[in-house]
């Protein structure tokens, strides 16, 4: 026994049958073929008393329903390449320096403070 | 050449004059550092100046000037090259963006060449709900248009990468279909005339890999964002005219509102990866000035098409969104530190990375040069020592050490203000412009107003940079996250007390300390530390809606635009307000309807299948509480809505099940709507369910 959605979801694709050509194997394909032909024949809006009448329907709207949908047009793939670039010396100094500090922790800690102690000596001795 | 010899030279005896000042009042300690920072400081006033003077002689010399367009170029016979125009778009005010999406395809329209036109909305939104209001916008506004042949909409299911990610992936898919890509933002807007302009200017220099326009800003509301704009169209045509004299066909590109040649740019322009880790490294943020570097290494030229107009963009409603806007900015510029010493990259894109980070690191030079001088004061008042100066190095000059402070004072302000007085100089020489303008008296009205504001603006901003010049490097990073446009949205008294009580806390300490120590000191000093104690109210001020609107209806601040709006931007003002009324039938979770509106459902699997980006979602438990999870959870909902199947799955199961209360029916109910919205209500007759 078919429950009223069953139903419905059935009468909808036999009724689209008619004017478009639906994919037969799968309901739910079927049905989601069918929504979007609806939408896009702006059913809802210009077209609802026309929802599951009788054949023959205003050529407007059969027409408007074998429109079909493209998001985004065809594919044609290509490919983005990384290039290394020589970032130059400097860099590559900082680059292994700051490995260095991460890779040893009491290291980092003495020149952190290494260098806030610095500074305020420098403050101290340009402003005593 | 001559730029930099009038840069040397200006910069020059800038810093004479003031290591003259120091050596007069007895050079020693920290007066060092005060003058190497200072230095730097006029070093970059000196090329504001510089730049606003050339841009001003190059407008108004005869004879042919520095610019893609001084060439004319011909109309191409027959057919464009296909152009796509993409609108990169992560968690942003969909109703704004399709609007301005709508009001630049009809623009194009009028040009009669819209063929060679494909529009796409790259959107990367995380978000559930903007994501599906997107696809329904975007529904909408083809269907209006009868433009599904050339409006297209991708969603990717990640953003890596962000924005540079989010061109690459589309590149990856359709680039090879096109030979131009013109990258706007989701606040920008270009007239189809000036989209031509730059397609035609393309196939006339074959060498050229980017053209970048000047984005002017419109639609400003609160009085920050009108203050932005008129400097905007007032002062950046012979600042931009100044960049394109020095930079020529080496310029830069910031990373919108310009059009690129595809190949070369798909060649070159895959960003590597930077050293270290975020935020000073791993992913480059502001990859624009890269793209730009990397497109001039493949030995294509880039150009600032300063002269071009029908360009535009919107700037943030307040001071609290625009530092936040910057600090993003600051991360990304910080970052090209790697890059400045790169043999590879041409040494005009490394000055550009340069002036990029000292736009920032600037504010803390001047921070520190200004503790400094404080500190110098202090010291100088702690010694009890009276001040006798000797003769200096400049004694030619015949100046009294108070003449020299105020001839080093009004040296470096008029630098400062050169670009606003070039800017209103370059106006006055054109009576129809003036018009436009309101004439002369307007104008300059406008100019002193702008120029007191942003006198009062810059502590602020000051501290705002220094503070993130310092927490960026610390490892205090930034999110990439949609900016706040909207100036509805207001700022609360909270939010500015939350994000200004520092300043203000720091204004009135170093005020305190000015005022004990030196009283004409102090007098000097007001003019940082006030606007700093100020800054909560000011910054109320300039988010205010009714100060903007109060200006605008008295004629202060307008632009040509306001007196005289072109058809797109009529076009997208009418669009903003016609999609906000549609869109506002939606519910709050506008993403269950994916799922459970038969017209939104089937419009959301077949875009993610037709645009490769549907993801199997393992083990979804279909039944009423599974999915009642899926409600409450984004994340959770955002893996579902990549699943086209389970998408199918859940729609059949609700309309199946319905007194299964995996969705509430206020979920599906606009306030005010007495009914869900459901089929005809969203699209068709409203309330004709």
């Amino acid at each position: 026994m078919k429950t009223a959605m069953e139903q419905l979801r059935a009468d909808v694709i036999a009724w689209m049958r008619h004017f478009t050509d639906l994919p037969s194997f799968d309901t739910d394909e079927a049905f989601l073929e069918a929504r979007l032909a609806l939408l896009l024949a702006d059913m809802p809006s210009q077209w609802h008393t026309l929802f599951l009448a009788t054949p023959p329907l205003p050529e407007a709207f059969v027409a408007a329903l074998r429109e079909r949908l493209e998001s985004v047009p065809q594919f044609r793939p290509g490919r983005m390449e990384v290039h290394s670039l020589d970032l130059g010396l400097v860099p590559h100094l900082a680059e292994a320096a700051l490995h260095t500090l991460a890779r040893t922790p009491w290291l980092r800690l003495i020149v952190i403070w290494g260098f806030f102690i610095s500074l305020f000596s420098l403050l101290f001795y340009f402003t005593r | 050449m001559l730029f930099l010899c009038v840069f040397l030279m200006v910069s020059g005896t800038g810093i004479v004059l003031f290591a003259d000042y120091l050596w007069r009042t007895q050079l020693y300690g920290l007066k060092y550092a005060i003058l190497v920072l200072y230095s730097i400081l006029f070093c970059l006033i000196a090329f504001l100046f510089c730049n606003a003077f050339f841009g001003f002689i190059e407008l108004h010399r005869p004879g042919r000037r520095v610019a893609i367009s001084a060439d004319e170029a011909p109309e191409p016979d027959g057919e464009l090259p296909p152009t796509c125009v993409l609108f990169p778009i992560h968690n942003e005010d969909v109703n704004r963006t399709m609007a301005g999406v709508k009001a630049i395809w009809q623009s194009v329209r009028r040009t009669g060449r819209s063929e060679a036109f494909d529009f796409f909305i790259l959107s990367d939104s995380t978000r559930p709900d903007y994501w599906v209001r997107e696809e329904i916008a975007w529904f909408h506004v083809a269907k209006e248009l009868d433009a599904f042949d050339h409006l297209h909409y991708r969603h990717r299911p990640d953003n890596s990468g962000m924005k540079s990610g989010n061109i690459s992936h589309f590149l990856e898919q359709w680039g090879r279909r096109y030979k131009y890509m013109v990258i706007l933002d989701a606040d920008s807007l270009m007239t189809g005339q000036t989209l031509l302009r730059l397609v035609q200017l393309m196939e006339a220099h074959s060498n050229v890999g980017i053209i970048q326009t000047t984005p002017l800003l419109v639609r400003g509301e609160t009085l920050y964002a009108r203050l932005q704009q008129f400097a905007s169209w007032l002062y950046s045509r012979v600042y931009a005219a100044g960049m394109s004299f020095w930079q020529g066909s080496e310029g830069n590109y910031i990373g919108h509102n310009a059009i690129v040649r595809v190949k070369p740019f798909m060649e070159n322009c895959r960003l590597p990866r930077l050293p270290w880790k975020e935020p000073m490294g791993g992913h480059i943020y502001s990859h624009d000035f890269v793209e730009a570097a990397l497109i001039r290494k493949g030995g294509y030229e880039v150009w600032l098409a300063y002269d071009l107009g029908g360009s535009y963009e919107e700037g943030p409603p307040n001071l609290v969104a625009g530092a936040w806007r910057h600090r993003r900015w600051c991360q990304g510029n910080l970052q090209h530190l790697w890059l400045l010493f790169s043999n590879e990259l041409p040494l005009i894109s490394r000055c550009h990375f340069l002036l990029g980070i000292l736009a920032y690191t600037s504010s803390l030079f001047w921070f520190l040069w200004l503790l400094f001088s404080t500190l110098v004061v202090i010291q100088f008042e702690r010694s009890g020592l009276s001040l006798i100066p000797s003769s200096g190095f400049t004694r030619f000059l015949r100046l009294s050490l108070t003449q020299h402070s105020v001839v080093l004072f009004a040296l470096a302000f008029g630098l400062l203000l050169s670009p606003k007085l070039f800017g209103l100089l370059d106006l006055c020489l054109d009576r129809r412009r003036l018009r436009a303008w309101g004439g002369f008296w307007r104008c300059t009205a406008n100019v002193v107003m702008e120029t007191l504001l942003s006198v009062f603006m810059a502590p602020v901003f000051m501290l705002w940079y220094t503070l993130f010049v310092v927490t960026i490097p610390m490892g205090k990073g930034v999110k990439w996250i949609a900016q706040s446009r909207d100036p509805r949205q207001g700022l609360s008294w909270r939010l500015a007390c939350r994000t200004h009580a520092w300043l203000t806390l720091i204004g009135v300490c170093w005020m305190a300390v000015d005022y004990s120590t030196n009283r004409d000191f102090f007098r000097w000093m007001l003019l940082i530390n006030g606007p700093l104690i100020m800054s909560i109210p000011l910054n109320m001020l300039l988010s205010s809606l009714t100060a903007g609107a109060w200006l605008k209806r008295h004629g202060f601040l307008l632009t040509p635009p306001e007196r005289e709006p072109g058809p797109e931007l009529e076009t997208l003002d009418e669009s903003e307000q016609s999609l906000t009324a549609y869109l506002d039938k939606l519910p709050q979770s506008t993403a269950t309807l994916a799922l459970t509106d038969p017209y939104v459902n089937a419009l959301h699997v077949v875009i993610q299948r037709q645009t490769g980006a549907a993801t199997p979602m393992p083990g979804v438990n279909l039944d009423g509480d599974g999915l009642a999870d899926f409600k409450n959870d984004p994340a959770r909902l955002f893996q579902l809505l990549l699943d086209d199947k389970a998408c199918l799955a859940v729609h059949r199961h609700f309309w199946d099940n319905p007194d299964e209360s995996m969705f509430e029916k206020e979920d599906l109910q606009p306030a005010g709507h007495p009914r869900p919205v459901c089929m005809h209500s969203l699209f068709g007759r409203d309330g004709a369910d």
